[in-house]
């Protein structure tokens, strides 16, 4: 629903006259020097460009007006992919009086706006004609505009189209870029185009569209499998000849890290810099994140309390990709020393806050995150994601330097990374992780013959899983990342946050229970991949008339409409029969109508007790009339009794919807949208009710002055009389469902009277805090 | 009153030619709205009236050829695919282009030459 006053004020009250000033207007304008613009890979906060834009968010945008033109149509629906325009211009431009036509054989110059009109030598030798400004302007994929409505003339004379729009008389109804341009000896140009959609049709999830190395891999959580191995942490080793005879982990506290020296001393943005002391093999600690793999800064350490005599050390970096990690330990006050003094080369040693002495090459400027990071270390070491006990090298014991040991009355440890790997986590995803950081004494003494040594767990078996935070929190950031990268970036030069998306979408308060793998988007165009996911959520997915996408619970769970900027209105349009409405017709039929919808996990079979399904007996109003005609759907998808269920409701709710419907003409509001709700007041039918508009095509020609409409509808009928029980949902599927199927977001629209809050969020910037 | 002859003007190369007789019928454009109607379908509802541009204002005048050499004027003057100006004998200033000419001859001793015709165009603009 668009909120456009002057012209709701003359589509209500002009009592069918739209004569003289009030007469219809329509503008088409062209943006000539339009490009797909790519950004860099960062932009903002946001770093998974480059994105691309054909928007400006400060309207910059310089339109030239496109003279002739004779009539626009438009169509959308909610069950097309784009929506389409076709736009007819008479090809011809008039000499001024007393300026002799170059051709002295036509009126005019007959061709003057097509786009290769005098360029060649020999039409120009031939036909007289000079390449004008309009050479190759009314060209595939160039981009219009059009913008209708109602009066805006002076003494039937049009104002300039600027002012028209200032006042409110016209307004945008479509972004559209053409597909075929057509002219003939008939003298006129057809524009046949689509809206912004043809950037999600004709582009493919593929470098580059997609930022090269970027996998398209998207996850709520991560899960770490770790399989058992010789040696395997918490596993006795068993070594020949030698047993371990205790090993219990002592556990550890946190004591410093460099995230808590960067200031992020909370658990907010999953640093959980306490994690790696947690003994939860299902936390992890995350470093600040970084824009690259190679930059100077990617240096953290994590401090631990021990305080007791240990010899071997347990680190899980969580990751493969750490690369080289420092042990350090202190003992009796201080960090201890090899025997070749090496320390972690990482310096501060004016203690500045800066590097002194980083590798050969490396710029000196980078912060370090405080003083005395360049400790003395006593192994160096690569982890994989599985972790692994380290043992301590063995040393003269400083009580008694005639005997060696392995064995530290260590106070603490720390380890110190210069790894990192691409999280996919926040704005700057190159992060250091930890997941444990542990300690244990492990004495071997010899085996003794025919003694029993323990036995380790059998190597590939699983261990244990861990459980990360993956890289998104909800569907509609893998839609926003799609969206951005395919061309809807709302542009701004100097963007203060993240990656705006031009248009209104919702969270859907879900995420994929498994990973959303890359063969899910291969090849695939970006709208495939859009409405694959789009069916999941029962949501809807369309362009609106400002080029901008609208991805949104559908518009039918309670009366009223949304507005352009998310908020809700009680307002819908009455389309009444002595006003608005030249004709009607509606359907009632019941060849879509189910008596049962039966949704299994496979098919029923008496033999196989293992088949989940779920069963829903629509509200037909008796029309089948006992006849038994139910419809089974067997998806391995929905295991779920209640994720069953819920899906059987919304098929019957679509079902019902398909058996009622209704089909209109009227004088055409460019107020309406698809996804709206509109009343309509027809009196043979006895038709009353408010509708949802499922499709909508308007036609304009502006040498008649016609200016109408047609609408499909699906029947929800009235507040009191709605189409399906809504209460049903959120008795039975409001708070089972919530992390499962999105209803979260519907059911926000089911109060019968908009609360004013509004469930729908502008996009800009309202994609949660990130990470930063 | 002197009597003020009809003319036609050609601003791009300049040229005129005065009728020798003005014409003796029409001269005055016909103006016409462009309209549209659809009846909305409630008993007592309201007719939808739509207006749109305005049709091209279209003229005729008619009189009568004597010479051979008016004749050919007339066609020549048809044959420019450019507008020009008509300046009648009111000394209203059209700026027109001549959509027809049609002569049909007529029986006369004196004058074998002698045409009615008819002379159609649409206007343009008003000067």
């Amino acid at each position: 629903m668009r909120d456009l006053p002057v012209i709701r004020s003359l589509w209500e009250n002009s009592n069918g006259v739209f004569l003289g000033d009030d007469k219809p207007h329509g503008v088409v304008t062209v943006e000539k020097d339009w490009n797909l613009t790519t950004t860099s890979s960062i932009y903002g906060s946001d770093n998974k460009g480059p994105y691309r834009w054909f928007v400006r968010a400060d309207g910059s945008q310089v339109e030239t007006e496109i003279p002739n033109v004779k009539t626009i149509s438009t169509s959308r629906s909610i069950d097309q992919d784009a929506g389409s325009c076709t736009i007819t211009v008479y090809n011809q431009w008039m000499d001024l009086t007393g300026t002799a036509s170059p051709d002295p054989s036509s009126l005019g110059n007959p061709g003057y706006l097509g786009f290769n009109f005098g360029s060649s030598p020999e039409a120009s030798a031939g036909f007289s004609q000079t390449a004008n400004v309009w050479a190759n302007v009314l060209v595939p994929n160039a981009l219009l505009r059009t913008y209708q409505g109602y009066g805006g003339y002076t003494d039937g004379v049009p104002d300039s189209y600027t002012s028209v729009i200032t006042a409110g008389n016209i307004a945008i109804t479509g972004v559209w870029f053409v597909d075929t341009v057509s002219t003939g000896t008939d003298g006129m140009i057809t524009l046949k185009c689509r809206d912004a959609a043809k950037l999600l049709l004709e582009q493919h999830l593929m470098p580059p569209l997609t930022p090269d190395g970027l996998p398209l891999r998207y996850c709520r959580f991560l899960y770490e499998h770790i399989l058992a191995t010789e040696g395997d942490p918490g596993s006795p080793a068993v070594e020949p000849a030698t047993v371990a005879a205790s090993g219990q982990p002592v556990g550890t506290t946190y004591f410093d890290s460099t995230m808590e020296r960067w200031g992020y001393v909370d658990s907010l943005h999953g640093h959980r810099f306490d994690a790696v002391s947690d003994g939860n093999n299902r936390t992890s600690s995350f470093s600040e994140g970084t824009f690259s793999p190679t930059a100077v800064f990617n240096r953290n350490f994590w401090e631990v309390r021990v305080n007791a005599e240990v010899n071997e050390i347990f680190i899980n970096p969580s990751n493969s990709s750490m690369g080289t990690i420092w042990i350090s330990v202190r003992e009796g006050g201080s960090w201890v020393q090899r025997d070749d003094g090496r320390r972690i080369p990482w310096d501060d040693a004016n203690n500045d806050g800066f590097s002194d002495s980083l590798a050969a090459g490396q710029p000196s400027s980078q912060p370090v995150r405080g003083p005395n990071i360049d400790i003395p270390y006593l192994r160096r070491v690569h982890v994989d994601n599985r972790g692994r006990w380290i043992r301590l090298p063995r040393r003269p014991l400083p009580t008694d330097p005639s005997v060696e040991s392995d064995v530290y009355d260590v106070q603490r440890i720390r380890i110190t990374s210069i790894g990192v790997w691409n999280s996919g986590i926040g704005p700057y995803v190159y992060r250091s992780t930890c997941q444990e950081i542990n300690a244990r004494l492990v004495q071997e003494t010899p085996t003794e013959e025919g003694g029993t040594p323990a036995v380790p767990p059998t190597p590939g078996t699983p261990a244990q899983t861990i459980q990360h935070d993956g890289n998104i929190f909800d569907y509609t950031e893998i839609i926003k990342d799609l969206l951005l990268w395919a061309g809807f970036l709302f542009f701004e030069s100097s963007p203060s946050g993240g990656a705006d998306v031009h248009g209104l979408m919702q969270f859907t308060g879900t995420y994929p229970a498994n990973c959303i793998e890359e063969d899910f988007f291969d090849k695939k165009s970006v709208m495939e991949a859009i409405n694959a996911i789009r069916d999941i959520l029962g949501f809807v997915f369309f362009i609106t008339e400002d080029g901008g996408v609208r991805f949104h619970s559908p518009n039918w769970w309670s009366s009223g409409n949304t507005l352009g900027n998310g908020d809700r209105t009680f307002y819908i349009p009455d389309i009444r029969d002595e006003l608005q409405l030249t004709t009607y017709s509606s359907q009632y039929a019941d060849d879509t109508l189910r008596s049962e919808i039966i949704v299994g996990s496979t098919l029923p079979s008496e033999t196989d007790d293992t088949t989940q399904f779920s069963r829903y007996q629509p509200d037909n109003n008796g029309i089948l009339r006992g006849m038994v005609k139910p419809a089974i759907w067997i998806n391995e998808i929905w295991q779920l009794p209640v994720e069953q269920a819920f899906t059987a409701a919304i098929i019957a709710l679509h079902l019902n919807f398909q058996s009622r419907k209704g089909s209109l003409t009227a004088l055409a509001n460019p107020e309406i949208q698809i996804n709206d709700q509109v009343r309509i007041s027809e009196r043979v039918s006895s038709e009353s009710y408010i509708h949802y508009i499922r499709g909508m095509t308007t036609s304009m020609d502006l040498d008649a002055g016609t200016y109408t409409m047609s609408l499909s509808t699906n029947w929800l009928g009235e507040q009191d009389q709605w189409v399906f029980d809504a209460q049903y949902f959120v008795d039975n599927f409001s708070e089972q469902l919530t992390s499962l199927v999105g209803f979260d977001a519907g059911i926000d629209y089911l109060p019968a009277e908009p609360s004013g809050e509004n469930t729908i969020a502008a996009v800009d910037g309202s994609f949660g805090s990130g990470i930063p | 009153m002197a009597l003020v002859r009809w003319r036609f003007d050609d601003p791009t190369d300049a040229s005129s030619y005065t009728f020798d007789m003005n014409p003796n019928e029409g001269g005055t454009p016909t103006l016409k709205k462009n309209m549209s109607y659809q009846n909305t379908a409630g008993p007592n509802g309201v007719v939808l009236a739509f207006e749109g541009r305005d049709n091209v204002e279209t003229l005729t005048v008619s009189g009568v050829l004597k010479e051979e050499v008016q004749l050919i004027a007339f066609q020549t003057w048809y044959a420019k695919r450019h507008q020009i100006t008509v300046t009648d004998d009111l000394l209203r200033v059209f700026t027109i282009y001549i959509t027809g000419f049609n002569a049909t001859r007529k029986r006369s001793i004196a004058y074998p030459w002698k045409h009615d015709y008819t002379l159609e165009y649409i206007i343009l603009d008003w000067v």
